[in-house]
């Protein structure tokens, strides 16, 4: 089997689900051709082949017009790639009015009884996709109709049920291939692969139908932060995911200086500590949005020693960070709106936030 | 004919799929496009904290002098002339209670804590023998004794000595400004209700007045900052021999260096030997004194747990002021800003 028949045959199945073709409501008028002018010792073969198509067909409810007639749906073609050592055809089954390939297969027969046999295998994969095709039409309409494949499509296939492969675009048209990778208009064409309970991984698609390995997630990370207003100091923390890429909590611990660009005389140090909960609310291929809420305190010391030290304390509301995965790594900002409870030695007002929300950056690792 | 972005093979459900997909990147490209506005907004300063605390070098903790719930806070200073600086805090509680007074030196140290029926309104000033009093409440930096002694009768925005009496300035609702006179016992002497020089002053929010003796003892110079409609007014009153003879401490001549200063109501102003200097609500501001030209500001803010001005006052000598954390009952000795 080629390729191409390969590909259609994913790209079919994964488009209509693994659900049983609807049976014809009205018979589809189609058409068998020659898809070349073959050699005059083939002749023979050319007949017993459209012959054999032809049974098939009519036996499968569809209706065959005379070449040339203009009311067809599907045009069935065939050709006579070579008759020696063994007959070596292909098949083609093509919507007329788009021009979209909708199958296609090739085979080799020996030139005696097992011929018919062979035929008859290779023609019922083409109608097999065809009633696929013709039910796929139906149910999407005009709204998601395929878009004409002319050309290459690699054969990614998910390898498991728990594993998702995306290919963009959705049809690479009139594409080629360069040392096994598949070009699309001269450009690579990005297959990804998301498997539960990996990383989403992205590679260029390739022809020999070889996917990326994506990584297992781990639960387990180590971030760097630091926050606007604070850019004179930064902040770690530790995450731990309780239900994976879902769920999870964090400690964090900053650490920044007042008045440093200012050129104050004195150094005042504000060490915070926060514990927060996270949950991931969506996530688009690399990109995830999570939202999380905890507690805070933040104690301020004077390094002159000669003020004691104050302590603060928060509620952190919600915050929202979008994060950007590339593999372990991750790019995050983090919005957040805080309620600040008034203690007896610290400087927080008691209530929500004024002015803008509290902005951080910050990477983390998984490890 | 739809357009398809991305095909998803393997899964169900390929076409609504599609269309989870293309809501999913405007969720994320909106979430995104969010936080980069932010980022362009967010200045780079923390107002989390007071701004003045890089340059605090000193605190004193007043949780067991002054009352949990106040109500109204003033400060002052003043500077004697053997150059000892005094402070003080009025605190007003919310009950019925009487204020709070506390003096405190210039290394911080409390020298005088009363709770007594205080005028709020009364002014921290240097007596004739060289001690300060405010209210009735006496205090020598010299020997360090705390007394009791008569008080001036009204209230007034402030009281300068002459070397034998007393000069009160106060607000006159028909000319402005006026002065009263005083015996050492405050015992009225005589009053100069109009001084052309400084009024008419359409709106007092502030004043300062400091007695200058270094001109010779003969003379002197009566500097006053008042707060006019039209900004702060520095005016240098010159005191001749003449006047003090007519009962004045000053004449009607006005000597060089008058200014009027780009200042809307002041919270704390003071002239010092550094420059004359303001609180402007959340601003620090130091003017020169010869040219009147603005040099440094500084952004103190406001006390974030009240929304109102940080009570500070300026030290005399202009190495330092005080600022009073009300709500955790804290003076500070802060570094200038300069």
């Amino acid at each position: 089997m080629s390729h191409r028949y390969h590909i259609l045959v994913v790209l079919m199945l994964v488009l209509v689900g693994t659900s049983v073709v609807p049976a014809q409501e009205e018979p589809v008028t189609v058409v068998v051709a020659a898809a070349a002018e073959t050699a005059a010792e083939a002749t023979a073969y050319e007949r017993i082949i459209a012959e054999s198509i032809g049974v098939v067909l009519v036996r499968s409810g569809f209706a065959i017009a005379s070449i040339g007639d203009a009311a067809t749906d599907l045009r069935w073609e065939y050709a006579i790639l070579s008759l020696v050592p063994r007959l070596h055809m292909s098949i083609s089954v093509r919507d007329t009015a788009t021009g979209t390939i909708v199958s296609s297969v090739s085979g080799r027969a020996r030139a005696n009884v097992t011929l018919f046999n062979a035929l008859d295998e290779l023609v019922s994969v083409t109608v097999d996709d065809a009633l696929r095709y013709l039910a796929l039409n139906r149910e999407f309409g005009d709204e998601i109709r395929p878009v004409p494949v002319a050309g290459l499509l690699p054969p990614v296939a998910p390898r498991g049920d728990d594993e998702e492969v995306v290919l963009q675009p959705a049809a690479p048209l009139h594409g080629t291939a360069d040392r096994g990778v598949l070009l699309a208009d001269g450009v690579q064409v990005p297959v990804q692969v998301r498997r539960r309970g990996h990383y989403v991984t992205t590679a260029p698609a390739r022809m020999d139908g070889m996917l990326p390995e994506p990584e297992p997630y781990r639960r387990t990370g180590l971030q760097v932060h630091t926050s606007l207003g604070r850019l004179v100091g930064a902040g770690v923390g530790a995450r731990l995911d309780l239900i994976p890429d879902r769920a999870g909590v964090a400690g964090e611990l900053d650490v920044y200086s007042s008045g440093v660009t200012q050129g104050a005389p004195y150094r005042v140090l504000h060490l915070e500590g926060r514990l927060l909960a996270n949950l991931r609310l969506l996530r688009w291929g690399p990109v995830s949005l999570r939202a999380s809420t905890g507690l805070g305190t933040v104690v301020t010391t004077f390094l002159s020693g000669i003020v004691a030290p104050y302590t603060d304390l928060y509620w952190n509301v919600l915050n929202l960070t979008p994060t950007l995965h590339t593999g372990r790594q991750a790019w995050f900002a983090r919005v957040g709106l805080n309620y600040r409870v008034a203690s007896d030695r610290g400087f927080f007002p008691d209530g929500l936030d004024s002015g803008m929300p509290q902005l951080f950056v910050g990477t983390f690792r998984r490890f | 004919m739809g357009r398809i972005d991305s095909q998803v093979i393997g899964g169900a459900g390929a076409g609504s799929l599609v269309r989870i997909a293309a809501r999913r990147v405007w969720c994320c490209a909106v979430v995104l496009a969010g936080t980069l506005a932010l980022m362009s907004c967010t200045v780079l300063t923390n107002d989390q904290f007071p701004a003045f605390l890089p340059w605090v070098r000193a605190e004193l903790d007043l949780r067991g002098a002054l009352p949990a719930d106040i109500r109204d806070v003033r400060t002052e200073s003043v500077a004697t002339p053997a150059g000892d600086r005094v402070f003080a805090v009025v605190a007003a509680p919310d009950s019925a209670d009487p204020a709070t007074l506390l003096l405190v030196d210039q290394d911080l140290a409390t020298v005088v804590e009363r709770e007594d029926p205080l005028s709020f309104d009364s002014r921290l000033f240097v007596r004739v023998d060289g001690a300060v009093q405010i209210g009735t409440v006496v205090y020598d930096p010299a020997t360090r004794v705390v007394s009791n002694a008569p008080e001036p009768e009204n209230a007034a925005l402030a009281v300068v000595h002459d070397g034998t009496d007393y000069w009160q300035l106060s607000i006159e609702s028909s000319t402005g400004v006026a002065f009263n006179r005083y015996d050492t016992g405050f015992i009225p002497v005589s009053s100069w209700s109009s001084v052309p020089a400084i009024t008419p002053a359409e709106s007092v929010f502030a004043t300062w007045v400091h007695r200058r003796f270094d001109t010779g003892g003969a003379t002197g110079e009566l500097i006053v900052l008042l707060q006019t409609t039209e900004g702060l007014r520095r005016t240098v009153l010159q005191q001749s021999a003449l006047a003090a003879q007519t009962g004045l401490p000053i004449d009607a001549g006005v000597a060089p260096g008058n200014q009027v200063l780009a200042v809307d109501r002041p919270d704390a102003l003071r002239e010092t030997p550094a420059g004359i200097l303001v609180q402007d609500r959340e601003t620090l501001r130091r003017f020169d004194r010869e040219t009147g030209a603005e040099r440094e500001r500084f952004q103190i803010g406001v006390n974030p747990r009240t929304g109102d001005p940080y009570p500070i006052a300026f030290d005399p000598a202009g190495e330092f002021y005080i600022v009073l954390d009300t709500e955790n009952r804290v003076l500070y000795q802060v570094d200038v800003w300069w």
